[in-house]
């Protein structure tokens, strides 16, 4: 294996002192030619084989945590400390906002059915295409990570409390998976099956490991393998 | 899979949890990162408002030796597949292949910390039955493997390592230039 910089850009601390460069969630638009990327209150898109500069949009009043493009290209979304979930379309104009009672910590679109999951420290919310208003879930602990499984039949949802919830596609509860009494950080379905009809699922937790689960059918699990040891704590995990 | 964490770096590991290699280090711990499979590339962000898109360029490690030819498939499974007869078997080595060379009966795996040699039964042309035969528990460096009955060569930068199948060095050969083939 051999890895090269394609190209690097270098985001310059801002001069308004309420926003940090922190890029809390960057993306790649399904066609590979853009990258969006969470900055301060802005979303920016950059090229995704010079990086430069291409646009930026604004729809927040606070920071924003994530973002999210749909798999089938049309609609892209953001999350922000200012309690709202924004769907932009793909000319980046805002379709709809909407409200949470607290900052939005993640966002996953459904790879099949297209609906978007927000996490925030209290609740989920499940927006859909055909249905106008946004379906709400309670958590039992803050909300870090999600993902679809790649038949979009099945979610899993790391906790801060180190619990993974795998649910089905509308919310409704399958099973709970105790993982580790430290933050899942990131959660990620492989999108790829390989010679079994499970889904993989691997978890990264806040104790500096690494496990991953074979799912059947969202009822069961069984670890494959141990506990992987990493030597630093994952925060973001994703498939090739 | 590509992890990026508080060790400030993007690294790569297969869907069991090897881990594969480094793909490259950020400023700062990396808080997201994105694969783009169509085109191999890899894209991370800091706390420090880095961004940085990796080419990914995944080799292929193969070998043939008459109708037999081997290559890495998903990093860590070897596949064999005899030409003549369209059979085809599943080695897997569970870690990183860094290296693969076939010859008559003999298949050699270069893994990360060890050498795997495996052998066929030698009379039966269509055998595919691989089976370890010996293991060399030594981190090799080179640039190329070849196998031989009872030996392997190694070749780094000028010389040629001659080597049997208990890792002890028989035979060494130094050129005048690097050894490219």
């Amino acid at each position: 294996m051999r890895t090269k910089v394609a190209c690097e850009f270098q985001i310059p601390p801002p001069s308004d002192d309420k926003f940090t460069n922190s890029i809390y969630s960057v993306c790649f638009s399904p066609d590979g030619m853009n990258i969006l990327v969470a900055v301060g209150d802005r979303i920016f898109f950059y090229n995704a084989k010079t990086l430069e500069y291409e646009d930026s949009v604004r729809g927040h009043k606070g920071e924003v945590y994530c973002v999210a493009f749909s798999k089938d290209g049309l609609r892209f979304a953001s999350g922000s400390a200012d309690k709202t979930v924004v769907i932009w379309s793909i000319n980046k104009e805002g379709l709809l906002r909407y409200n949470h009672k607290d900052p939005i910590q993640f966002l996953a679109y459904n790879p099949v059915l297209n609906s978007l999951i927000s996490l925030t420290d209290g609740d989920f919310g499940l927006w859909t295409l055909d249905q106008s208003n946004v379906i709400k879930h309670d958590l039992p602990s803050k909300g870090l990570s999600a993902d679809w499984s790649p038949d979009g039949q099945l979610l899993a949802i790391g906790l801060f409390n180190g619990t993974v919830l795998l649910r089905d596609k509308n919310g409704g509860k399958l099973a709970e998976l105790m993982k580790s009494v430290s933050p899942i950080w990131t959660v990620q379905f492989c999108p790829k099956k390989f010679d079994t009809t499970d889904n993989t699922l691997a978890i990264g937790s806040w104790d500096e490991k690494l496990s991953i689960y074979n799912i059947a059918g969202g009822k069961s699990f069984t670890q494959i393998g141990v506990d992987k040891k990493l030597g630093f704590d994952p925060l973001s995990i994703s498939y090739f | 899979m590509v992890i990026g964490g508080t060790n400030k770096k993007l690294t790569l590991w297969n869907k069991e949890g090897v881990k594969l290699g480094e793909i490259g280090e950020m400023n700062d711990w990396v808080f997201s990162c994105c694969v783009q499979a169509e085109s191999n590339k890899v894209l991370g962000s800091t706390n420090q408002g880095e961004l940085k898109v990796y080419d990914v360029d995944f080799k292929t490690v193969h070998g043939m030796y008459n109708e037999r030819y081997a290559y890495r498939d998903l990093m860590t499974d070897v596949i064999i597949q005899h030409l003549v007869s369209e059979t085809r078997v599943k080695i897997r080595c569970r870690d990183y292949i860094r290296r693969i060379a076939i010859y008559k009966d003999r298949l050699a795996v270069q893994l990360p910390e060890k050498l795997i040699i495996y052998s066929v039964n030698l009379d039966d042309p269509l055998d595919m039955k691989y089976k370890a035969y010996k293991k060399i528990s030594k981190k090799l460096e080179s640039e190329h493997l070849l196998v031989l009955a009872h030996h392997i060569i190694l070749a780094i930068e000028n010389k040629l390592q001659l080597l049997n199948f208990n890792g002890v060095i028989e035979q060494e050969w130094i050129m005048d230039s690097e050894v490219r083939y």
